[in-house]
């Protein structure tokens, strides 16, 4: 069952009814029920390693409050290396054997909750929390559907709470919460299925045969890939928000504009928050962050970005992707008090609009040009990418040869359309201006019409079904 | 109360979802299935005969033609590429609609092995797959989904997320979005379907250079019983439980191969073991019941005079075998006799508006016009060998081929008495002739023909040259087509390709 199916939507429907109607005692037992149901449907035998996983971290935590200090060491140092070498044996394997090692079934989503029982250990090891007693709680956390298999990758302390009956207690059926909840969903798949979707046709079309294109084209569905990762991977992430709002629990944001960062690191905090969180949290602070002089914190950043290219995929495009973040932001750094003078010199004001708009301008730049080092299949195809660069081919932005490539005219205009309208809801979110909560504000007559017309428009104008084989998330096979 | 309201007010929302879902699904749906099967579905209580079958039986057997000719009520459920399998499970779910006298099921492909649509041999190209699968929907997309329905698409798809494509088509359609039409918004009525075809199609086009070749009559059958096979006994069980007639066919086609001959014998033991009837139409060229120099539009599909020909030989068929009733005079079939009355009125119009000359002699035979065909001396036509061998359908003679040798000028007045018939009377003169006081139906008749002119005057009125060689003079060919009253309906002359010069 795809998140982005019928089914799914009549799946969560079903949980969402049941759901509300048994008392907060059985919650927790419905939601771990529909998120084993909804990961089992993917593959029964993903369902029986996710089980295997989740006991054995549970276990491990519990054996740590029970045993002293280098024991407990012992103890999580083990259950991190059988998490790790799980997802080194599964997601690795095929880059660390050269390719001889080719069709392990990765269990989808393994990153992710492999990650959160990562987090979750480190936290009990050092006592930020209390291990977990109530198994089912636990397996809820690691489980739970909305977010098993593209994240947001949640920490235990914001989970598990909300996973007590005392906390199932307090959430009540509320209309505008599930609305809310609704409205979020709606955007993701708006992201996902309008945007995302549609412009992958058009970069498929164009990085599988880069020779066949000027540089110019290539440029332009660059730029269109830099939105189509954001919108595929920020629209799992509102449903998946969207859906545990519906059901009344909380889980963290993942994107917050990204593409409005002013520098690289503001990126960062602005990008697949939870990954960028966990890494700050779990490896680059336990390495000693910034606190052990300035080469070593830029031996602890360029570590941390190497293994997120690595957690992205065994390849080298990934990990030459995380590198250059990495070292986006060391020659940030180094360079940050020259920029500082140079600013001075030319009585550059910070905070006025247009240093503010070349900021951004120059981090979106900088951050469409390491996309390309993710896209590509390898390392051959950047240089072939860079070859045809040198020869831009203009007239193929206006002869028609954008419309040649898989989308037609009507298509290309709704995606156009469809950018125009996320870069005006990122920008109006910059400033704190958050349109569904404006719409939910309106009467009736005015709020329905526009859900009724976002669900037709989704539905209609959406790349699902059988016309066109919908891509998979992007994100699905970290 | 106030729960209540509020998921009254939940309830109510989804209800407009679904009802504007339903209203976006009906206009982006593709209308073909509509389209084909919207005559059914008014008329399916007064079918007398279902033609089951491939693009051949779509493109062979003209059900309103049969209504026209001999009173009987059909409708022609072929469909491109439809195998014996398709054909049993459109025959299952038309069952639920009507209970015809008979079914006639030709079998083309009955050596095909496989019933999955999407997996085909397995080792077909995506593209071929995917066109099966597309094709399909023309026979599905307008049942409403039912146990039949379910069973047919569980039984020919084997994915099941291209199932899913069947029971709810938006999921395949919603993406016509931008190809929509102000046709995709109006209600499918006859006018926008296909009229009064009845779920035939015709192909107006001629094969010109068609290679025929037959495969050599052979003892040996099919050497395995195929999945098509197996439906095929399916079919005639189904009937048989439901007393049902069925007629076997296999409709002409200018090219066939070993198995088509072996499948032709199969069929012939099939028949024989079940006491059936077998047309067999796939004979050696010579005794064709069609030519397959003017009547295919490629291979292995008739054109419009092919299929004239083959539908008034099934028709006769049926008529003697089965005596099937003759609803022509029976009031309750009004709307049957609408539709044959749109048909000859359509094909008159075409008649009188042809562009092509080739498609305009096919169609002066097959509608059994009144016409005078004029050819002067030294015309190109005369050289034509196909000009001459639907010259010599039209008269039955070896006239035109005198005109040939002598180099005209030729004339023809095929006289119907100014109605659709085909036992006229034949006046031909080749060579430089005069003649006086010939009586068709137009009148005392006279034809003068010599190198440099002629003219048809009709009751001594002189003045009026119906060749009117002021005008036509240069012209190789004129075409007359006569109405009841001896009016010009049409007068059509063509240029050295064949295409129509000038209308009067």
């Amino acid at each position: 069952m795809q998140i982005v199916s019928i089914e799914f939507l009549f799946f969560f429907i079903c949980t969402l009814v049941i759901y509300y109607m048994v008392p907060a005692y059985f919650k927790c037992a419905v939601l771990l029920a529909a998120s084993y149901l909804f990961y089992g449907s993917q593959n029964i035998w993903y369902l029986v390693f996710l089980a295997i996983a989740t006991l054995l971290s549970y276990g491990s935590a519990l054996w740590m409050t029970h045993i002293q200090d280098n024991h407990k060491k012992v103890v999580f140092v083990l259950s991190l290396v059988m998490n790790l070498s799980a997802l080194g044996y599964f997601k690795y394997a095929g880059f660390l054997s050269g390719g001889r090692i080719s069709s392990l079934l990765l269990p989808v989503g393994i990153s992710f909750y492999l990650f959160m029982s990562c987090g979750y250990l480190a936290d009990v090891y050092h006592g930020r929390i209390i291990a977990e007693k109530n198994l089912l709680k636990y397996a809820l956390f690691v489980s739970f559907f909305p977010t098993i298999l593209s994240g947001p990758i949640e920490r235990a302390g914001n989970m598990l709470p909300q996973f007590s009956t005392d906390s199932f207690r307090q959430i009540r059926f509320d209309t505008s919460q599930i609305r809310d909840g609704f409205v979020r969903m709606l955007w993701g798949y708006f992201l996902k299925l309008v945007l995302a979707d549609r412009i992958s046709i058009l970069v498929d079309t164009v990085y599988n045969s880069p020779e066949s294109y000027g540089g110019a084209l290539i440029l332009v569905t660059s730029v269109l890939y830099t939105f189509q990762i954001y919108c595929d991977f920020a629209g799992y992430s509102h449903i998946a928000i969207g859906i545990a709002k519906a059901l009344g629990i909380r889980v963290m944001e993942n994107f917050k504009c990204p593409y409005l960062a002013k520098s690289i690191s503001d990126f960062w905090r602005r990008w697949h928050i939870s990954l960028s969180s966990w890494f700050r949290d779990y490896v680059y602070i336990p390495l000693g962050g910034n606190r052990k002089g300035t080469v070593r914190k830029y031996i602890n950043i360029m570590v941390v970005f190497l293994l997120s290219g690595l957690w992205h995929g065994g390849g080298w495009t990934f990990i030459l992707w995380g590198g250059l973040h990495g070292i986006y932001q060391v020659i940030g750094a180094v360079l940050m008090p020259i920029r500082r003078k140079f600013a001075d010199g030319l009585k550059l004001d910070e905070q006025s609009r247009s240093v503010r708009a070349v900021k951004v301008l120059v981090t979106f730049c900088l951050v469409s040009t390491a996309w390309i080092l993710f896209r590509v299949e390898n390392l051959e195809a950047v240089f072939r990418i860079g070859r045809q660069l040198l020869h831009p081919k203009m007239w193929e932005l206006f002869d028609g040869t954008l419309y040649m490539l898989g989308l037609d005219r009507a298509n290309v205009l709704v995606m156009l359309g469809g950018l125009i309208l996320l870069v005006i809801v990122d920008l109006l979110n910059e400033r704190g201006v958050i349109i569904s909560k404006c719409i939910a504000r309106e009467r009736l007559w005015i709020r329905w019409p526009i859900y009724i017309a976002a669900v037709l428009f989704i539905l209609i104008c959406g790349i699902w079904g059988s016309a066109y084989d919908t891509s998979s998330f992007i994100y699905y096979q970290f | 109360m106030k729960k209540l309201y509020s998921a009254g007010k939940i309830v109510l929302f989804f209800i407009i979802i679904f009802a504007l879902i339903g209203a976006a699904s009906n206009i982006t749906e593709r209308k073909d299935s509509r389209k084909k099967y919207h005559d059914f579905m008014e008329l399916s209580d007064q079918i007398d005969v279902l033609f089951l079958g491939s693009s051949h039986v779509l493109n062979g057997i003209n059900p309103v033609q049969l209504y026209a000719e001999y009173g009987i009520t059909s409708y022609n459920m072929g469909k491109p590429g439809g195998m014996v399998t398709e054909s049993y499970w459109t025959l299952m779910n038309a069952l639920d609609y009507c209970t015809p006298k008979c079914v006639v099921v030709d079998l083309w492909a009955l050596d095909r092995n496989y019933k999955y649509l999407d997996i085909m041999n397995g080792y077909e190209p995506e593209e071929d797959t995917r066109n099966s699968v597309s094709l399909l929907h023309t026979n599905m997309d307008i049942w409403p989904i039912s146990k039949t329905k379910i069973a047919a698409i569980n039984d020919l798809i084997s994915d099941p997320e291209i199932r899913k494509e069947f029971l709810w088509n938006f999921t395949l359609y919603h993406s016509r979005w931008s190809s929509i039409t102000s046709g995709d918004f109006k209600p499918l009525n006859a006018q926008d379907s296909n009229g009064y075809l009845l779920g035939a199609e015709q192909r107006q086009e001629l094969y010109l250079n068609p290679k025929v070749e037959q495969a050599l009559d052979t003892t040996q059958i099919l050497s395995e019983k195929s999945v098509c096979e197996e439906y095929l006994d399916k079919i005639l069980e189904v009937c048989r439980q439901r007393d049902i007639e069925v007629v076997l066919t296999f409709l002409p086609m200018a090219v066939s191969y070993d198995q088509d001959r072996q499948a032709v014998n199969r069929i012939t033991e099939i028949a024989d073991e079940n006491n059936l009837l077998f047309l067999n139409l796939l004979p050696q060229e010579t005794q064709s019941v069609i030519d397959y120099y003017t009547d295919m539009s490629d291979d292995t599909h008739l054109n419009v005079n092919g299929m004239y020909k083959v539908t008034s030989y099934i028709g006769g068929k049926l008529r003697e075998v089965f005596e099937l009733p003759d609803h022509r005079e029976d009031d309750n079939y009004a709307r049957w006799k609408e539709k044959a009355d749109q048909w000859r009125t359509s094909e008159v119009y075409k008649l009188a508006n042809q562009s092509d000359l080739y498609t305009e002699l096919g169609e002066i035979q097959y509608l059994g016009a009144s016409t005078i065909i004029f050819m002067r001396g030294d015309s190109k036509a005369l050289h034509d060998s196909l000009v001459r061998r639907f010259i010599k359908h039209l008269t039955g003679t070896e006239v035109i081929e005198e005109a040939y040798s002598e180099n005209g000028p030729y004339l023809l007045i095929r006289d119907t008495s100014g109605r659709m018939s085909d036992v006229p009377v034949i006046y031909e003169f080749s060579g430089e002739t005069q003649v006086e006081g010939m009586e068709t139906f137009l009148g005392s008749t006279t034809y003068i023909g010599v190198k440099d002119f002629a003219a048809v005057y009709v009751n001594e009125d002189y003045d009026n040259n119906y060749l009117d060689m002021e005008e036509h003079y240069y012209d190789d060919i004129q075409i007359i087509i006569l109405g009841q009253q001896g009016e010009v309906i049409s007068h059509l002359c063509f240029d050295t390709k064949w295409q129509v010069k000038e209308e009067n």
